[in-house]
């Protein structure tokens, strides 16, 4: 069995999958000219921080608790940019799971904690944005980091 | 019959399920639509889970449409909603923490009409609404579209 999470794209493929409520954490630096990404120990792309909210706990509970566990930096939700539930995409787990993934995208602040690794987690550094938006990032991230770039209030619905 | 229950975290007890709900002003911008569920006998805003195979504004014109029998379109989103002190325990026993995602929507076509899971239908005026047995996060997300600001309100 495959020890790598897979996307799948196809016609309403998600069909095949469960609902996941899932979020994707953007960290800039101060300058706003570097953004912090981690590397999935399962497929070795650099991703976003982020995961599944849980129950028992708010969206904005389930952001910073994720964050915590990637990357030991505590942060706070600063704004909603996007939810992207594109029903095209099937997400495939190395358990053989499947779902419709559907996530929601946040500006995040530092407020404390010390940057080093995880379990799920081979590195994690900062990256320019203009570098981060063109690397093979984990499906849909370089997205997310365009639409936060963007700067608008209001959030995108993709 | 479906029960919420509300507690200190007591979504633990339930798995996590994404609802999408509908704003939908009437033309002048006064009246708010609603409807009358026939569960529990309280009034909401068009809503229902996503399921598989579907985008979040796609649930959300689609259920629009099987509760009132409206064609509309998704324009923004107004607030998430995610209390971990709320959990709904529907009639076959599956519980869940409902994450709301609630949508600003423009009328496309038809004409509101009752349908099987709806008992009543129409638009009221915030007056009216201040008076009405209506779901007290389904009352803040209207506040929240009223206030018209850009950035979704996070709940």
């Amino acid at each position: 069995m495959s020890m790598k999470t897979k996307v799948l794209y196809g016609d309403h493929i998600s069909k095949e999958g469960k609902v996941r409520l899932g979020c994707s954490l953007i960290l800039f630096d101060s300058s706003r000219d570097e953004v912090l990404l981690t590397r999935r120990a399962d497929n070795g792309q650099w991703c976003l921080p982020g995961g599944m909210i849980d129950p028992g706990e708010t969206v904005t509970e389930g952001c910073e608790r994720e964050f915590w566990e990637e990357t030991s930096l505590r942060v706070h939700v600063v704004r909603l940019t996007g939810v992207y539930s594109n029903p095209n995409r099937l997400t495939v787990y190395p358990d053989g799971n499947k779902a419709h993934v559907v996530v929601m995208s946040f500006i995040v602040e530092q407020t404390g904690g010390i940057l080093s690794l995880s379990d799920e987690t081979t590195d994690a550094r900062y990256f320019p944005v203009s570098e981060a938006v063109q690397m093979d990032l984990f499906h849909g991230h370089a997205e997310m980091v365009r639409d936060a770039l963007a700067g608008n209030a209001v959030a995108f619905i993709r | 019959m479906t029960q919420v229950i509300f507690g200190d975290r007591v979504g633990r007890q339930g798995r996590i399920r994404v609802g999408c709900i509908a704003i939908l002003f009437d033309e002048k911008g006064e009246k708010v639509l609603l409807t009358r569920r026939g569960d529990t006998g309280q009034w909401c805003l068009p809503s229902g889970g996503l399921e598989p195979g579907e985008s979040v504004a796609d649930a959300c014109e689609r259920e629009t449409l099987e509760k009132t029998g409206l064609n509309v379109r998704v324009k923004k989103l107004v607030t998430i909603y995610s209390s971990p002190d709320r959990l709904v325990i529907y009639a076959d026993g599956g519980k869940f923490q409902i994450i709301g995602l609630a949508f600003d929507v423009e009328l496309v076509d038809g004409h509101i009409q009752l349908t099987e899971e709806t008992i009543d239908i129409g638009y009221y005026s915030l007056p009216e609404i201040q008076s009405m047995d209506i779901f007290p996060h389904h009352r803040q997300m209207i506040a929240d579209s009223l206030a018209g600001q850009a950035a979704p309100y996070i709940r």
